[in-house]
């Protein structure tokens, strides 16, 4: 089961990234992750049945499970959402430097 | 009672978010933040009473198919859940607005985003719906928890984004996996598959070892009291009091709907796990220099507790630790506030830097007094009933397993004991204070200056951890009449048939 | 109800301190006494019930789950303690008005009520539950007592608080076993178990436990330092305290628990070998005090460890002895202490070494102190005589062989030896043999006479000792339920070993006042190598540091170590579960891989590994939109067209995003240790086998699911549309959507949140261009033009613009009409909108905010709004939430759940400008102005005009005419 494979490759590279002190290299990772949790997703809807799931176009016996590709829809979206913010973050400071505090300028008192 | 009404729960408050956004005066914003809590903590209350009569209410949102809509469910528990967080919630967000806070950009309508995330990811009967309600709750924390408090705010924020999005991915895998083995993510269909399919059991500990992570389950917890301590006290609080507990609510619900009432064979790992949380996050606490600090491994510690009606897994020890739950988020609500108090007066929680206040601020002492006996366990609060509870479901199982429970938790009571002592004599007693910092609580900025005599707490400040105490007392006092329903929240859990019932008809 | 009356009293007391203080000050003490005894005399019909051989009860159930009751119940052992606390604490009180300085004293009057109501509580409690409460409230009490005695109280008040919190910690347990145990939470009914003869383990178990609290609280060895440690309190405190409250109740417990444990051999060895041993310990310390009232704790240390001892022999007769004794000992030790109060008002110091003669000034004080010694030193014909001589004598019915009893009996001798010297060291030590010169301003009746008044009427009730028969018989029948105790108390014994053993600890005692100068030293010798106050600080400074070590592994503000334990901690369990249910597998559904996928699965791979090699950051970001697109074609080899072409404008739209940070960041990665790459290697290989392995175990071995099958099936014609997964997400599931697109909205809300939370510092870098200066002539020749403007680059591409964006838009609109159908839909209709904004924000010459400044908020709380809307119309005009409404608008059939899809639609758009306008516009910031500020002016228009917005009329529009770069005349941009 190759799409295993890809899931694999996939969450390994993401991890590696997620590991490292850039806030940017950090966010790639989270988009590996959430390409390796996008074909968790399908890969459940057992990808052997692959047609488009259009009713007027396919016939139901061959079409693919259309609510995992529903799940990835959102998912899609809740990721692009969040990698947004986190680039906002990641530029604060104009450091994406995680082991450092970004520099706002503020006190360091507390 | 008409089930169709317990979505607006969770889109009540989005709406209000949005027409926030929308309508951004600071009159509305305020009124929104405070009333719709208020709202959802009655709402919750006459479910609780509903829950009497009818255990389980349950609506296919769209009035779709049962095990094709998504249910919203309601019972004991997710009832008794709704209103404690609304309420600490209501209370959290009236401290916000003593100290300005509700002021900042947005603000009002992140809060109440966080309020209509956790009431959805408390009602709901979808595992993928909860996943995204939990994505609902957590992205108003992230700006919450960087737009409030030091300036260390936003090197945390990077921390707490991308912990929570490793620990909602490995959720949204588990959820996937979950599919991909049981072919549905409706809770109800997933009654008792751990039990029967051990690949099922795996897909669904992915599931719970997300979830475990939110929850701040040693190893999983060094986020938690990194994170938390570095916003702002009102922030911290409802933090304190919903995204943990949430985790850990649904921790609750999905173990035991996959489980079916009997404990699965993982349970000498989440015994050891319990155990060591409660420890670590006693012992732990005495390492920490800020008040906050100290109080975020006592949370830590907490989860332990509440787990550990898990752990068990007797209708006894579930209501115990329904009750230990119920009973957490308000003292620890309770006393994050009262801190907070403390820090936007003389402008600092650190421990160094604080001391003798018990001559100043009696009241403010006392209250925290009484929130740290809550946290031990001392009468008169609701602590002592919460421990009272769990000792007797550990004793009541008998064999070395009870012992070990017992011994741990006993043993937690001492270290916290000591580490609280070391907060109390720190911060009350001794010398007189003589300096402070005015204006550092949030922006972590501000001279040291010398101490006014006249200074001291607003009133405005102090109330809202007063009102939480009082709520811990009244507990104290009313054990009576709550107890029952905690211990009907419990019997929900081992007997699933009214649940499955009411989603699937 | 006599009990109820009791108790409401108390608590009236207790209720009416705050305002009494307020008018009284320091006599507030007088009413309370009245409180106190009116109280008692609410008790009396309950003691002559007792007395007459019944008892009383009253109940009212609190947690009937637990089947916790607010139950009381007065037996010989309520009486008497009770009794004691009230009569004793009256005195106490009437004391404190003149011992007290002038003022109002609230803290002490009220935790002094409280101190009693809890006392008074635990003796009478009947339910093992509020037992424990009163109990924990007596500590409570005594640590609040103790901590208003100035600093060293507060930190004397922390270490008792600890010992007795500890005393309570192996309550707990050994209460929730009773219940257990016997099923019920009434102390007489658990007590009565037949258990605790059937089931010696637990009962030996159990009754360890709660001798090791009562021991705490009695302050018995290990725990008794806390005792002299509450000498910091005040001296009415230290009486009550020590003769009549906390120790008491310690003892009291041990009682109250005999009738299950008294013949439990570990009970009996524990109390009497601890009980001795601390009697020793505590006489042998009091010797070497030379502060009277330290002197006075110490004593009080070792008479309780007698009576322990006695109440562990566990004899009828033992019980009778412990409960004369502990009667003894309250009227006694509190008259000597309140005495010590007197010495100390006279003299201002309490210190023997400097001590005048006080025999002379203060006779009716010696007096006193020598009767209240004496009778503690159990000389006849003392109260105390007759106590001790029961004890010396039970010390013989001491359980196992003979020799076991005689040994008890002599070391009791040697504790009754101890005893004398101290007393000895009270009377002359204290006034007779002091030189010291200074003045003595001799004392009050108001203080006087409370503190002589429980040893004076101690002495007539010793000849009169049959008046104790009764309730003394009755408390050990309490303590002994099976069999019928015949008491009778007297004087005289007539002649017995123990009054042999008397006449020899009174001649040891003579001999010692005889060379009691040259004994001193040899006492005041310290003999114990540690003392419990340091024992407590280790303690302390140990778990300060464990509090440390455990914090350190976690101590990192940043994420990675955190990931790496989640991660690490993931691929462990989840790895042993894998290993654990790969035997179990069903086979994999067939026809599960293509061909494409394998080609695929290489790519990814490369590409993967360039985004992971890469150090410059431009590479990453093109490597990682190379697997986006690699993981669309994947999607859409899966045969999900909508998230093939979903997640292809996600990845365009993201890569733009990233390109805009990039600008405002360093060109490269900071490059990692070799350690940290080779261990993050490590782990991530190790999560990637996890991760795969899972999904190989866990997925493609099922039928298809029947949900999906009816999807498939009923879906359609159910919502009137071909396009399943659009129908399930604005329909079927919209809820998920409704969640995901208020995620979306509000994280363009979010973004603007946190950047105008940002005070100081402006988001650009301060020196950007240290790019190498190109020599060139001065400005406005063609070439300047040509290296310096950005206009030359944008004509072609804002001509493309004027056709492509109407086009998109249009395609945008006919995505979003057809969704229901086709692949398209709202969000995928929203990100090509977006596109087109892409577009626009590229093809400016200089970065400027898209559209109205309030559009993308508006736009963002709209759609939440208008979403959530459609939805209650939804529940308002069909009968459930986002229930969808179907229609026909010119024979085309819609549904509300378009409408739902509008809401997506703006959400997404708001988002995307709100991340332009934000993160890309980035004109020179004017000097000191701070994200806050740039952010407010982005998101609530324009707070001061900018230059550029004026003169803008006479230049022409871009077209393909354009000769910008040869005349230098900028044409108008699009959109303005």
């Amino acid at each position: 089961m190759i799409l295993a494979m890809t899931v694999g490759v996939l969450a390994a590279g993401g991890v590696y990234l997620l590991l490292q002190r850039s806030m940017v290299r950090a966010v790639f990772g989270i988009g590996l992750l959430s390409h390796a949790a996008n074909f968790v997703l399908l890969a459940a809807g057992v990808s052997a049945w692959r047609a488009e799931p259009l009713a007027n176009r396919t016939d139901a016996a061959v079409a693919a499970d259309p609510l995992p590709q529903a799940f990835v829809l959102t998912a899609i979206v809740i990721t692009l959402a969040v990698t947004v913010y986190m680039l906002m973050l990641a530029v604060l400071g104009n450091n994406d430097d995680t082991h450092r505090m970004p520099n706002t300028g503020e006190s360091h008192d507390e | 009672m008409n089930a169709a009404l317990l979505p607006l729960l969770a889109a009540l408050p989005l709406l209000a978010a949005a027409t926030t956004v929308l309508l951004r005066t600071p009159l509305v914003d305020r009124i929104l933040m405070l009333g719709i809590p208020a709202a959802s903590t009655l709402a919750g209350i006459l479910l609780v009473l509903h829950h009497a009569a009818e255990p389980v209410v349950a609506h296919s949102v769209g009035a779709f198919v049962p095990g094709v809509a998504i249910p919203f469910v309601s019972d004991t528990f997710a009832a008794v859940m709704i209103t404690v967080t609304s309420f600490t919630t209501m209370i959290g967000a009236l401290f916000l607005t003593r100290t300005g806070e509700d002021r900042l950009r947005f603000l009002p309508a992140l809060v109440l985003m966080l309020v209509g995330g956790v009431n959805g990811a408390l009602l709901t009967g979808d595992l993928f719906n909860l996943f995204v309600f939990i994505e609902v709750m957590l992205l108003p924390s992230y700006a919450l928890l960087a737009i409030t408090g030091t300036w260390r705010r936003l090197g945390v924020g990077r921390l707490f984004v991308l912990i929570n999005l490793l620990t909602s991915t490995i959720l949204l895998i588990g959820v996937g996996l979950v599919y991909g083995v049981v072919g549905t993510v409706t809770m109800a269909e997933l009654v008792g598959v751990a039990q029967e399919d051990p690949r099922a059991a795996l897909a669904v500990g992915v599931v719970l070892f997300a979830l475990s992570i939110k929850a701040g389950v040693v190893p999983l917890h060094g986020w938690l009291p990194r994170s938390y301590p570095a916003t702002s006290s009102g922030i911290m609080a409802l933090f304190a009091g919903l995204h943990t507990k949430v985790a850990i609510y649904a921790l609750y619900r999905v173990y035991a709907i996959t489980q079916d009432g009997t404990p699965s064979a993982w349970i000498p790992l989440l015994a050891v796990v319990v155990v060591v949380t409660i420890l670590l996050g006693a012992v732990a606490s005495y390492g920490e220099f800020r008040i906050r600090g100290v109080l975020a491994y006592q949370m830590v510690s907490g989860v332990g507790h509440i787990l550990l009606g898990l752990a068990i897994f007797t209708e006894l020890a579930l209501a115990a630790g329904i009750f230990y739950m119920a009973h957490h988020i308000i003292t620890m609500g309770a006393l994050l506030l009262t801190a907070g108090a403390i820090e936007e007066t003389y402008g600092t929680g650190r421990l160094d830097r604080l001391q003798g206040l018990m001559r100043r601020e009696w009241w403010l002492a006392a209250m925290f007094a009484v929130g740290l006996l809550s946290l031990v366990g001392l009468p008169p609060t609701s602590g002592l009933w919460g421990k009272v509870g769990l000792v007797l479901a550990a004793v009541g199982v008998g064999g070395w397993e009870a012992w070990v429970y017992v011994g741990a938790i006993v043993a937690a009571s001492i270290a916290s004991m000591l580490a609280l002592q070391y907060l109390w004599g720190e911060v009350f007693w001794g010398a007189p204070q003589q300096v402070y910092w005015p204006a550092s609580a949030r922006t972590g900025e501000g001279p040291e200056l010398e101490l006014p005599e006249t200074l001291r707490a607003r009133a405005g400040l102090v109330a809202p951890g007063t009102i939480l105490l009082g709520t811990s007392v009244a507990i104290f006092v009313a054990a009576g009449w709550l107890m029952p329903v905690v211990t009907r929240a419990g019997a929900g859990l081992l007997a699933l048939a009214p649940y499955v019932e009411a989603v699937l008809g | 109800m006599s009990l109820l009356w009791t108790l409401l009293v108390l608590v009236a007391a207790l209720a009416v301190v705050a305002p009494l203080t307020r008018v009284l000050g320091r006599n507030t003490g007088w009413p309370l006494a009245g409180l106190y005894l009116a109280s008692w005399v609410a008790f009396l019909p309950a003691i002559r019930e007792v007395l007459g051989g019944g008892e009383t009860t009253w109940s009212v159930p609190w947690v009937p789950e637990l089947g916790v009751d607010l139950a009381f119940r007065a037996d010989g052992l309520g009486v008497v303690f009770g009794s004691i606390a009230l009569l004793i604490g009256a005195v106490v009180l009437v004391y404190a008005t003149r011992y007290l300085e002038p003022g109002r004293q609230l803290g002490f009057y009220l935790v002094m009520a409280l101190f009693t109501v809890s006392m008074v509580g635990l003796v009478l409690a009947d339910d093992l539950i509020l037992l424990f409460i009163c109990w924990e409230l007596t500590s409570l009490a005594s640590f609040l007592l103790i901590a208003q005695g100035g600093r060293y109280g507060e930190l004397a008040s922390m270490r008792t608080l600890l010992i007795t919190f500890v005393g309570g910690l192996t309550m707990i347990p050994a209460i929730m076993l009773i219940i257990v145990l016997t099923g019920t939470t009434s102390v007489t009914e658990a007590l009565a178990h037949p258990v605790w003869t059937t089931n010696p383990g637990l009962t030996a178990l159990v009754a360890v436990l709660v001798a090791i609290a009562a021991m705490t609280k009695s302050a018995q060895f290990p725990f008794h330092l806390w005792l002299p440690d509450a000498m910091a309190a005040s001296t009415p405190v230290s009486a009550y305290l020590h003769a009549a409250a906390v120790v008491k109740a310690g003892i009291f417990l041990l009682m109250r628990f005999s009738p299950a444990f008294h013949d439990t051999l570990v009970w009996n060895v524990l109390l009497l070998v601890v009980g001795l041993w601390t009697a020793l310990l505590g006489g042998r310390v009091a010797l070497q005090q030379t502060d009277l009232k330290k002197l006075m704790a110490y004593s009080t240390v070792s008479q309780l460890g007698l009576i322990v001892a006695t109440i562990g022999i566990g004899t009828e007769y033992a019980l009778t002895a412990a409960v004369l004794h502990t009667i003894a000992h309250a009227m006694f030790k509190s008259g000597l202490f309140m005495m010590v109060g007197v010495v100390d008002h006279a003299t201002h110091t309490r210190d023997l070494r400097r001590l005048p003669q006080l025999y002379r000034q203060m006779p009716w004080s010696f007096a006193v102190v020598v009767l209240g010694t004496a009778s503690m030193a159990g000389v006849p014909p003392m109260l105390g005589f007759i106590s001790k001589e029961s004890m010396l004598a039970a010390m013989r019915q001491a359980p196992g062989e003979a020799w076991a009893g005689w040994a008890a009996l002599v070391v009791m001798a040697a504790g009754a030896v101890l005893t004398f010297a101290y007393s000895v060291r009270i009377v002359f030590g204290g006034f007779v043999d002091g030189r010291d010169p200074r003045p003595v301003h001799g004392t009050t009746p108001g203080l006087f006479l409370p503190a002589a008044l429980p040893i004076v009427v101690s002495v007539p009730l010793a000849f009169a000792v049959g008046l104790l028969d009764l309730p003394v018989g009755r408390a050990v029948k309490a303590a002994l339920p099976h069999l019928e105790p015949e008491t009778h108390l007297y004087l005289w014994h007539g002649f017995t070993v123990e009054l042999l053993v008397t006449a020899l600890v009174i001649a040891a005692g003579v001999a010692v006042i005889l060379r009691r100068h040259q004994l001193q030293p040899a006492f005041e010798r310290t003999i114990l190598p540690f003392d419990g106050v340091g024992v407590i600080e280790r303690l302390h400074v140990l778990s300060r540091a464990l509090g440390v070590r455990a914090n350190r592994p976690v101590e990192a503000d940043y994420a990675t170590r955190h990931a790496a334990a989640i991660i690490a901690t993931f691929t462990l369990v989840i790895g042993a579960g894998l290993l654990a249910v790969i035997p179990s597998m069903p086979p994999v559904t067939p026809g599960l891989s293509q061909p494409i996928d394998a080609v695929l699965l290489l790519l990814i791979t490369a590409s993967v590994v360039m985004v992971v090699a890469a150090r410059s950051r431009l590479a990453a970001t093109v490597s990682l939109s190379a697997v986006g697109i690699l993981a669309t074609v994947q999607i859409i080899a899966l045969g999900a067209p909508d998230v093939g072409l979903t997640q292809l404008l996600v990845e365009a739209l993201t890569i733009i995003v990233i390109m805009l940070v990039l600008q405002k960041l360093p060109l490269t990665f900071g490059s990692p240790t070799r350690l940290i790459r080779s261990s993050s290697l490590l782990l991530a290989l190790a999560a990637g086998v996890v991760f795969g392995g899972a999904t190989w175990v866990l997925t493609g071995r099922r039928e298809r699911s029947p949900v999906a099958q009816w999807y498939l099936t009923e879906g359609p014609e159910y919502a009137g549309a071909d396009n399943i997964v659009n129908v399930i997400l604005v329909e079927f599931r919209a809820l998920d959507t409704l969640g995901e697109l208020t995620v979306l909205g509000m994280a363009g809300v979010a973004i603007v949140a946190v950047l105008s939370s940002v005070k100081d510092r402006y988001l650009e870098p301060e020196h950007e261009d240290d790019l190498p200066e190109p020599r060139l002539r001065a400005g406005g020749t063609t070439a300047e033009r040509a290296i310096r403007e950005a206009w030359p680059n944008l004509v072609p591409l804002q001509l493309v613009l004027r056709v492509t964006g109407p086009l998109l838009l249009l395609i945008s609109f006919v995505l979003f009409m057809r969704g229901h159908n086709a692949p398209g839909g709202g969000f995928i209709a929203a990100l090509v909108a977006s596109a087109a904004i892409g577009l626009i924000y590229l093809s400016t010459s200089r970065d400027r905010r898209i559209g109205p400044a309030r559009l993308p908020l508006y736009l963002i709380g709209g759609g939440v709004a208008f979403a959530i809307l459609t939805g209650i119309v939804g529940l308002v005009a069909a009968d459930s939430f986002l229930e969808p409404i179907y229609g026909y608008v010119f024979t085309e059939h819609v549904s509300t759940s378009m409408l739902f899809d509008l809401g997506v639609f703006a959400a997404v758009v708001g988002l995307i400008t709100v991340a332009f306008n934000l993160l890309g516009s980035t004109p020179r910031p004017a000097p000191g102005e701070s994200t806050g500020l740039r952010v407010d002016e982005a998101v609530e228009g324009a707070l001061f005009s900018r230059p550029e917005s004026v003169t803008r009329e006479r230049q022409p529009r871009v077209n393909a005419s354009t000769t910008h770069i040869l005349d230098g005349a900028p044409p108008r941009e699009l959109g303005r």
